[in-house]
């Protein structure tokens, strides 16, 4: 049964819809990501699933009780807020408390559970400390640990990683997903972070002005792509894309490129819309090589290298499109012409227009 | 930390000097001639009398009242201003149409002068023809003296102060409830609070700084109200509205009794002084936030 059920839901401000027609089935225990670039509405979905938000129209149901027209606290799930939302008043055992005090828990109840929380997240020497003498990361711990002292049906993460400096966010990732592992709840995370996305999920939502995109596995989402968004939004270094047009010339499966009178020879699984039709052929980074000009399908101009130490990052210029790899350090300088191998095998192919996935 | 290479002190220092020093020799003065008879009256035949005029205070029932109903005048002025004045933002905490409007509206008792607050309650309180006497005969009550009887006219003058001064109450708040952050009580929300309970454990303390400087600042002007009390009692009827800095300026002013009049506002400078440290010490405690 799922644990979380969101059904068509709709949420307008005035005549601009923030929420489309959204639905997403949760299965209890799964790490769901709600992905997305800012104002996509993926925020604003999780605040009415929190209860904070009221919806236009549609159904949340949380642990098969339909929890549509209930406030806040009664609908039993845990939320950790991007701005760790402190009780900056209370000391870091009575944040923690705090959800139990409200459940009318007595004073020994809590301490238990505060201090049973507290070890699990190692804030011990914390907890006689308010919220302003702590560092951002010790925040962050209190703010899940206040989240964790009850049982929830539903934990909810808003971006909390995002106010963390790089190597914190790392670490807080890191122990955010073991401790999933180690309680194995249904979580709902929101992020614009991808790497974020990919490490923690097993379920990743697209959202994208305020429509689900797509939903899937991390590895569904990175080599399935629904359509353009989807593979533009995911991927680092991102996806190339080629303008062109395709064309069934004897049987062979071709694409022509814009701007240029280079034809790739297309493998003949390749489900192609139709001839001449606006074509954008995507390739991963990974499935772009540099070779020697001579026996190459296709040659590019070196725009950039960002050496990262065992490789470079190299962006390339493919016939006026940008294209960047990872590379070999050193294997480039910028200015050279190179030669490029596509695996083609791996292409993907969206329609010019719609963005929608041809293959 | 500024050095003392700084050259902004070349700014500062001046002015602090001249402002130590006029306290100081002003103060001095004024505990010196405290010490002494002087009196209008007797004009340069005034004489050295020692605390004469402490002890003359203490024994003085009709100081002894005024500095009661000062006290009484403040404790109620300031508590309920600002309770009403935080009901209030409470209550207006939504995004309202017109709320730039009321806003506006608020500031108009404040900048008001005392003496058109003052003249416009004393029609509002007049016996025969005052609005609040018509609207407790609508209400079917008896008419009340308001500014005539001695067990209520003090309540009356109390009014229009609260009339007054809890918009500025309500305005100090509403900054501070509007730079407050609103994802705590988000999260009291998730974590099972009611609106109540939001407000109660979550709101209120995180507003209690601001609201401790309202307290603050409206303790120390009702101490020293003497407006609305020339205007509109002038400490009758019977000296039943006589706070402690009005019996003052009768003492000085009517009486010419120069002295005695300083010692008065020296007493009530002293108990403001020791009163305001002792909410001060309450509301802002050394370590770390109240509890």
């Amino acid at each position: 049964m799922a644990q979380l059920s969101i059904r068509d839901v709709r949420k307008s401000y005035g005549s601009v819809a923030v929420l489309n027609d959204i639905s997403i089935e949760v299965e209890e225990g799964a790490f769901v990501v709600l992905l997305g670039p800012s104002g996509c509405g993926k925020s604003t979905l999780l605040h009415a699933i929190a209860g904070l938000h009221e919806i236009g129209s549609g159904s949340i149901v949380i642990g098969g009780r339909d929890v549509t027209d209930l406030p806040a606290r009664e609908r039993d799930v845990a939320m950790v807020f991007q701005s760790y939302a402190l009780y900056p008043t209370m000391s870091v055992r009575e944040n923690i408390g705090f959800p139990l005090k409200m459940r009318g828990l007595d004073k020994k109840a809590i301490s238990e559970s505060v201090d049973r929380v507290a070890a699990i997240l190692q804030i011990e020497p914390l907890l006689e400390r308010r919220p302003r003498e702590l560092s951002g990361g010790q925040r962050q711990r209190v703010a899940i640990g206040r989240a964790l002292v009850r049982d929830p049906k539903l934990f909810l993460f808003d971006e909390p990683l995002s106010n963390l400096d790089a190597a914190l966010r790392g670490d807080l990732r890191a122990e955010i997903k073991r401790l999933h592992q180690r309680i194995k709840r249904t979580m709902v995370y929101v992020t614009h972070d991808q790497i974020e996305a990919m490490t923690l999920a097993t379920k990743i939502v697209i959202l994208n002005r305020g429509v689900v995109q797509q939903i899937g596995t991390p590895q569904e989402i990175y080599f399935n792509p629904a359509n353009l968004f989807v593979a533009r939004f995911i991927g680092s270094p991102p996806i190339t894309l080629l303008e062109g047009k395709t064309a069934n010339r004897n049987g062979e499966l071709l694409f022509k490129l814009s701007n240029s009178d280079v034809e790739l020879s297309m493998p003949q699984s390749t489900n192609l819309a139709g001839d001449e039709t606006e074509t954008i052929l995507g390739l991963r980074p990974e499935n772009i090589q540099i070779v020697r000009e001579g026996n190459a399908s296709l040659s590019a101009t070196v725009d950039l290298v960002e050496p990262t130490g065992p490789e470079d990052i190299v962006t390339l210029n493919v016939q006026g499109a940008p294209s960047v790899i990872r590379t070999a350090a050193g294997m480039t300088t910028q200015g050279s012409s190179v030669g490029l191998e596509l695996d083609l095998g791996k292409a993907l192919l969206f329609e010019s227009g719609s963005g929608t996935r041809l293959s | 930390m500024a050095k003392r290479t700084d050259p902004s002190r070349f700014f500062y220092q001046p002015i602090i000097a001249v402002l130590s020093l006029t306290s100081l020799v002003l103060t001095v003065y004024v505990v010196w001639l405290s010490l002494r008879d002087l009196s209008l009256m007797r004009a340069g035949r005034d004489t050295f009398v020692g605390i004469d005029n402490y002890i003359r205070f203490f024994n003085d029932p009709r100081g002894l009242w005024a500095l009661w109903r000062t006290v009484l005048f403040t404790v109620l002025a300031t508590s309920i201003e600002v309770v009403l004045g935080l009901a209030i933002v409470l209550f207006l905490d939504r995004n309202f149409a017109l709320k730039r409007l009321v806003r506006t509206l608020l500031l108009v008792p404040i900048i008001m002068t005392p003496v058109v607050v003052g003249l416009t309650w004393r029609f509002i309180f007049d016996p025969a023809s005052g609005m609040a006497n018509y609207l407790l005969s609508r209400l079917g009550f008896d008419a009340m003296d308001w500014l005539g009887s001695p067990q209520v006219a003090l309540y009356s003058v109390l009014i229009a102060d609260i009339w007054q001064w809890t918009p500025f109450v309500i305005l100090l708040s509403m900054a501070a409830l509007d730079s407050a952050p609103s994802d705590p009580l988000d999260a009291a929300r998730v974590d099972g609070a009611r609106e109540w309970q939001v407000t109660w454990y979550v709101l209120l303390p995180m507003l209690r700084r601001a609201i401790a400087i309202v307290a603050l600042i409206r303790a120390i002007d009702s101490i020293k109200a003497f407006d609305l009390f020339y205007i509109m009692t002038r400490g009758g009827p019977a000296l039943s509205t006589e706070t402690l800095n009005f019996y003052g300026y009768v003492v000085a002013f009517t009486n010419f009794e120069i002295s005695y009049s300083l010692t008065v506002a020296l007493i009530l400078t002293i108990f403001t002084n020791v009163a305001l440290l002792a909410m001060y010490g309450v509301l802002f405690p050394k370590n770390g936030e109240p509890r």
